[in-house]
């Protein structure tokens, strides 16, 4: 039997049960993991990600996770892995920097999705850098106003849409939309409207409004991927951050995404084009597992 | 919202390996402490196993040799779980290696007896017997879950009757002569008929059993058991369930195989108007969970 330690995070979360949840397993380069292992245990542990990270340097009797600044880093659903996972990346940084003491100042992760570097800010908090995918104003077709419909219920003259290029994320902006309008929103996605988003090739509906206590609020669904809701996104804000960049004339926010757990981040859309995605960790669980 | 530190485990039942059998949390909460039905709720929802059990100690003095025990699954509490009652006697007998041959559990199916075998990692549970009553007129609702996994042509003339246990609010439908194997590769489809059958029935779930086939003489009860109320999910291996089916056999000893994909085994003894439960666990992750 071996023994790994294990760390469930709920990240993007103030406190415990809020946030995007994610399983942390440190792999000693010296214990690796199979593929196949790794998703039998993201299968059993049954939350939303599970990665796995690995010092990539293999120095005898050195210790890696509190010394390396460069780990792999992989991610599975329970069912598959997957390209790319911001908030399983931020919990990965959040065990290395304060369960396993690592002493850099920034990490980078080797992933499927190129290297993904984490830094460590003064409050306990961590940021993320993603290229930015600016939303582009469609015009609303029958299409789109079949997806407007089933996601909000209406489709009224002044909602206006747009579409990422690169993710394919279909911003939806309700100028009326009260703060309870923006929780209340549960899309009801028919054949028809199914379509209509397969045609459009949409990959989430990103939901947003301004917030109360924060510059914008936001919900993103995926109602065709068997999970409906993602509680945060980090992609998408990749997308808010130009679009509220345009209507408040500023670069730097504070964002909730009010899904039913909720998530707390902050956001900034830097000069070189490049959004800076924070957001704090919570470890749930800290323990053994035996494989 | 209570605030501390919980020992959790999560355990696999009713296997001898990782990932197989039904995956439960093990929650052990202190006698001085009571948790209320939110933050269990919050917890179970957290670990989002198929069922999550709270127990703790009936008096201050350590060793005890008595608990509380309660069930959560992710949505709600549980009336019955028998999967994680193993888990919860496996945590207390062998990982914490209480020094008892027997715990009880004070639970809602009443003084529940969990007791060491002899041979280590099995344990066996003493629940009550769930009578079963023929069903002689079966409705077009019983023929629906019928015919969810089974198409009238794979029955190949095999007679099939049907029972209703009120104790666990299960159907039974019992199909004669069927292997392991050929059970385990049906394909069940929650369609709209089911989805119907289930309301109009008002069942928690349907239990298709077969006593075993001439050609495989390892098991004497086959089965597989799918939720209603929570959209055809399988269970992967059910105690409950087998209260019933020793009940419906009418034999004092079967050697029964749930053949769902991760698969369990269960030794189910009738004494009387009891069922002795025998299974095996696998511990996946012990550790701490603070909230």
């Amino acid at each position: 039997m071996t023994e790994y330690q294990i760390f469930t995070v709920d990240a993007f979360a103030s406190k415990p049960f809020e946030g995007n949840q994610a399983g942390i397993v440190p792999v000693p380069a010296d214990q690796p993991l199979s593929a196949e292992t790794m998703l039998q245990l993201a299968a059993e542990m049954a939350i939303a990600e599970t990665a796995y990270l690995t010092p990539l340097s293999r120095n005898p009797g050195s210790l890696p996770f509190q010394t390396e600044s460069h780990f792999n880093l992989r991610w599975f659903t329970p069912a598959y892995e997957v390209k790319l996972c911001g908030h399983a990346t931020l919990a990965a940084a959040h065990v290395l920097f304060f369960e396993l003491n690592n002493t850099s100042d920034s990490l980078t992760f080797d992933t499927l999705s190129g290297d993904l570097t984490v830094s460590r800010n003064a409050d306990g908090s961590l940021t993320m850098r993603f290229p930015q995918d600016k939303p582009e104003g469609v015009i609303v077709d029958q299409e789109y106003r079949t997806i407007v419909q089933a996601t909000l219920g209406h489709c009224r003259e002044d909602v206006e849409v747009y579409l990422s290029p690169a993710l394919n994320y279909l911003v939806i902006y309700d100028p009326q939309m009260t703060y309870q309008g923006l929780r209340d929103v549960a899309p009801r996605f028919s054949a028809e409207a199914l379509d209509a988003r397969k045609a459009k090739g949409v990959m989430g509906l990103v939901v947003t409004s301004r917030g109360k206590d924060v510059d914008f609020e936001s919900r993103f669904f995926d109602p065709w991927s068997g999970v409906d809701e993602d509680p945060v996104t980090g992609s998408a804000h990749t997308v808010l951050a130009p679009f509220w960049n345009e209507r408040l004339q500023k670069s730097e926010f504070s964002a909730y995404q009010c899904s039913q757990r909720g998530g707390s981040l902050g956001i900034e859309l830097l000069d070189n084009g490049q959004v800076a995605v924070s957001g704090k960790g919570v470890v749930v669980i800290r323990g053994t597992l035996r494989l | 919202m209570d605030s501390n530190s919980f020992p959790i485990y999560i355990v696999d039942a009713f296997t001898t390996k990782a990932f197989g059998g039904n995956a439960a949390g093990v929650v052990i909460v202190p006698h001085e402490q009571t948790l209320s039905d939110e933050t269990m709720q919050s917890i179970a929802s957290e670990l989002n196993k198929p069922m999550t059990a709270f127990i703790r100690p009936a008096s201050s003095q350590q060793p005890c040799a008595r608990y509380s025990l309660q069930w959560f699954n992710p949505r709600q509490r549980a009336k019955f779980c028998g999967h994680a009652t193993l888990a919860a006697g496996h945590v207390l007998l062998t990982e914490l290696n209480l020094p008892f041959p027997t715990v009880t559990m004070d639970s809602p199916v009443g003084d529940v007896d969990i007791s060491r075998t002899g041979t280590a990692g099995s344990l066996s549970l003493s629940f009550p017997l769930s009578p079963v009553e023929h069903i002689e007129r079966p409705m077009e609702h019983h023929r629906a879950l019928l015919h969810s996994l089974v198409s009238p042509g794979q029955l190949a003339g095999r007679p099939v009757a049907y029972y209703y246990s009120q104790a666990i609010n299960d159907v039974l439908v019992h199909i004669d002569g069927m292997a392991a194997d050929e059970l385990a590769a049906l394909e069940y489809c929650h369609g709209v008929a089911t989805e119907e059958a289930g309301r109009a029935l008002g069942a928690r779930a349907v239990v298709f059993v077969s006593g075993g086939s001439k050609d495989d003489a390892r098991y004497d009860s086959v089965a597989r058991v799918f939720g209603l109320e929570n959209g055809g999910e399988e269970d992967q291996v059910t105690g409950s369930a087998h209260t019933a089916i020793a009940a419906l056999l009418g034999r004092d000893r079967i050697r029964a195989r749930q053949c769902s994909r991760r698969g369990g085994d269960l030794l189910v003894e009738r004494k009387g108007d009891r069922v002795i439960i025998t299974g095996d666990s696998v511990t996946i992750v012990c550790g701490t969970m603070k909230i």
